[in-house]
């Protein structure tokens, strides 16, 4: 019975030094998964102000941009090569549009033509 | 076909080009604006030449600012004022689109009174129970009522393109 205890208590360090090895092993692989894997990335330009915040915004592929009008007036968001085309946006309202393609998308407010922005996809 | 682009440019086909005025207004607003100075003036100076009895030349003037007007109305204000999308809660609720509607409430009326005295003093086309004969009185508040038009459409400008009054 002693001898039981013996082993016991002598084996207790191991057993712990064991799941420790083995918890850090599963923590180490499941973390490099995590970061493997793909994720949606949204990201959002202001709009107020009679400007785009910010008025160039450095996104990677598949990331979807979000405008939001801040301002008390109507807005748009147009993109110079015709590639994606918001409604007349009012105080509150956003305008949603996911870039699928590496590129530079310079774009502009149709209502005043003189608010410019730029959305760079890596 | 000069023509055709000419009014391509002025509704935006070709992309809105930025104004010229300094402000967020794009190039068919600010064109606007000056336009619509420029022919105040010439109404003024039109009824200059009636007081000097130069009829003729009155009448061409004032039908020219009217039909160069009504040009402006369905090249520029009239496409910028749907765009935006005016719905009755929008404007009764918002200075934004009460002065825009405002002004073209005022403006429709002044173009179309504006029009029926033209048909009246410069054709023969109405009916006698539809023609008027107190010339001055009716040009006088046309006059009137074109000046409203001038001072809502500064300020509808000024909310829309500069931020003034907010």
């Amino acid at each position: 019975m002693k001898k039981n205890t013996r082993v016991a208590v002598a084996g207790l360090p191991v057993l712990t030094a064991t799941l420790l090895v083995a918890t850090l092993l599963m923590e180490g692989p499941s973390r490099v998964v995590a970061s493997d894997q793909p994720q949606a990335a949204i990201a959002d330009v202001k709009i107020d102000n009679f400007s785009f915040a910010p008025e160039t915004l450095n996104v990677t592929v598949g990331t979807t941009v979000t405008w939001t009008n801040r301002d008390d007036i109507p807005h748009t968001v147009v993109s110079t090569d015709g590639i994606f085309k918001s409604k007349v946006r009012d105080t509150d309202e956003k305008f949603s549009y996911t870039f699928t393609k590496a590129g530079t998308y310079p774009y502009f407010c149709s209502v005043h033509p003189k608010m410019t922005g730029m959305v760079v996809v890596k | 076909m000069k023509g055709i682009r000419c009014a391509s440019l002025l509704s935006g086909f070709y992309g809105p080009m930025k104004g010229f005025l300094g402000t967020n207004a794009p190039f068919q607003a600010d064109l606007n604006l000056v336009i619509q100075i420029i022919m105040a003036a010439a109404l003024i100076a039109g009824s200059f030449l009636a007081k000097r009895k130069r009829y003729r030349a009155h009448g061409i003037c004032q039908a020219s600012v009217l039909i160069l007007n009504l040009l402006m109305i369905g090249l520029v204000m009239w496409p910028s004022f749907a765009q935006v999308q005016p719905t009755l809660h929008k404007v009764f609720n918002r200075s934004y689109f009460a002065v825009a509607t405002i002004h073209a409430a005022l403006g429709i009326a002044a173009e179309l009174f504006g029009l029926y005295i033209v048909l009246v003093a410069g054709t023969n086309v109405l009916p006698q129970w539809l023609r008027f004969k107190k010339w001055k009185r009716w040009m006088r508040a046309e006059l009137a009522l074109w000046s409203l038009v001038l001072v809502s459409g500064v300020a509808t400008y000024s909310i829309w393109y500069t931020g003034l009054f907010r």
